[in-house]
């Protein structure tokens, strides 16, 4: 009698495990994909500020040329809860090929994560400076 | 009485362990198959941004397709078909299959400096540095 009710709780004890097994495996799949899903909205948001960085950081270039600076890198001047996670750096040079043109190298940076574009800039009348070529970066 | 009792719970746990076992096999299968084309729509979408970063221009295609003119020169095609959406950039040709995004018409609109792409519920909206930067120095 105690013999067949052993064997009977380790049927169901098998069969608890393999289901478990089974449920544990659907689970992990499933986590593992929202994980993957939550880590790239995070990145799209970090990027999404990234990109806004590079462009205040383009703008600055440009009014810095036009305002005839002589400073080549500088940092921007971040409102402090945005300074707090992020930085921008701007550094200009003139291109090898053509020395009137400049190229203004933005790196942003949020939290851990980069992104840097450059932007050319040709001068037009009026002592202005116009952006004739953007390539974003990592 | 015992027997049957043990016949319908074998029954039970039959049963149930099939579908949990179909499940989970779908489970297993659609998740990396999911990962993939998330891989795949990044690629694709980071593509679409760079070019439309650096465009001077981007022009719309009927009928859902867009033109977008990079600062030397070339012009990167994009084009939605029913199969398919394709980049053409002189001889180099990337194509991604239709359902890289979600399912629902897919197009292209372009509004002033950006280019939005529509996939059913979801939108996507890029644009242009210089048109920016110069729209910028012009305020």
């Amino acid at each position: 009698m105690s013999g067949r009710r052993a064997r009977r709780s380790g049927f169901a004890l098998t069969t608890a495990i393999v289901l478990l097994g089974l449920v544990g495996i659907a689970t992990a799949a499933v986590t593992a994909l929202l994980v993957a899903d939550a880590r790239r909205t995070t990145t799209a948001a970090e990027e999404a500020q990234l990109r806004q960085l590079l462009t205040a950081g383009a703008l600055d270039a440009q009014a810095r040329l036009e305002a005839g600076s002589s400073e080549s890198t500088w940092s921007i001047s971040l409102p402090p809860d945005v300074a707090e996670v992020a930085s921008v750096q701007v550094s200009i040079s003139s291109t090898p090929d053509d020395a009137s043109l400049r190229d203004a190298q933005v790196r942003a940076t949020f939290n851990a994560r980069h992104l840097s574009q450059t932007v050319r800039f040709r001068p037009v009348a009026g002592g202005r400076w116009s952006a004739v070529e953007a390539q974003l970066g990592r | 009485m015992e027997i049957l009792t043990a016949l319908i719970l074998f029954g039970a746990v039959g049963l149930i362990s099939a579908r949990l076992f179909r499940a989970t096999m779908r489970v297993t299968w659609d998740a990396p198959e999911a990962q993939n084309a998330i891989h795949r729509s990044e690629t694709m979408l980071r593509l679409l941004r760079a070019d439309c970063w650096g465009s001077s221009q981007t022009v719309p295609v009927e009928p859902s397709g867009v033109d977008i003119r990079l600062p030397d020169g070339p012009v990167a095609q994009w084009r939605i078909d029913d199969a398919s959406i394709t980049r053409t950039l002189g001889a180099d040709v990337i194509t991604w299959p239709r359902d890289v995004m979600n399912k629902g018409p897919c197009t292209f609109s372009v509004a002033g400096p950006t280019l939005t792409l529509r996939a059913g519920d979801a939108r996507v909206t890029m644009s242009s540095e210089l048109a920016i930067v110069d729209r910028g120095r012009a305020r």
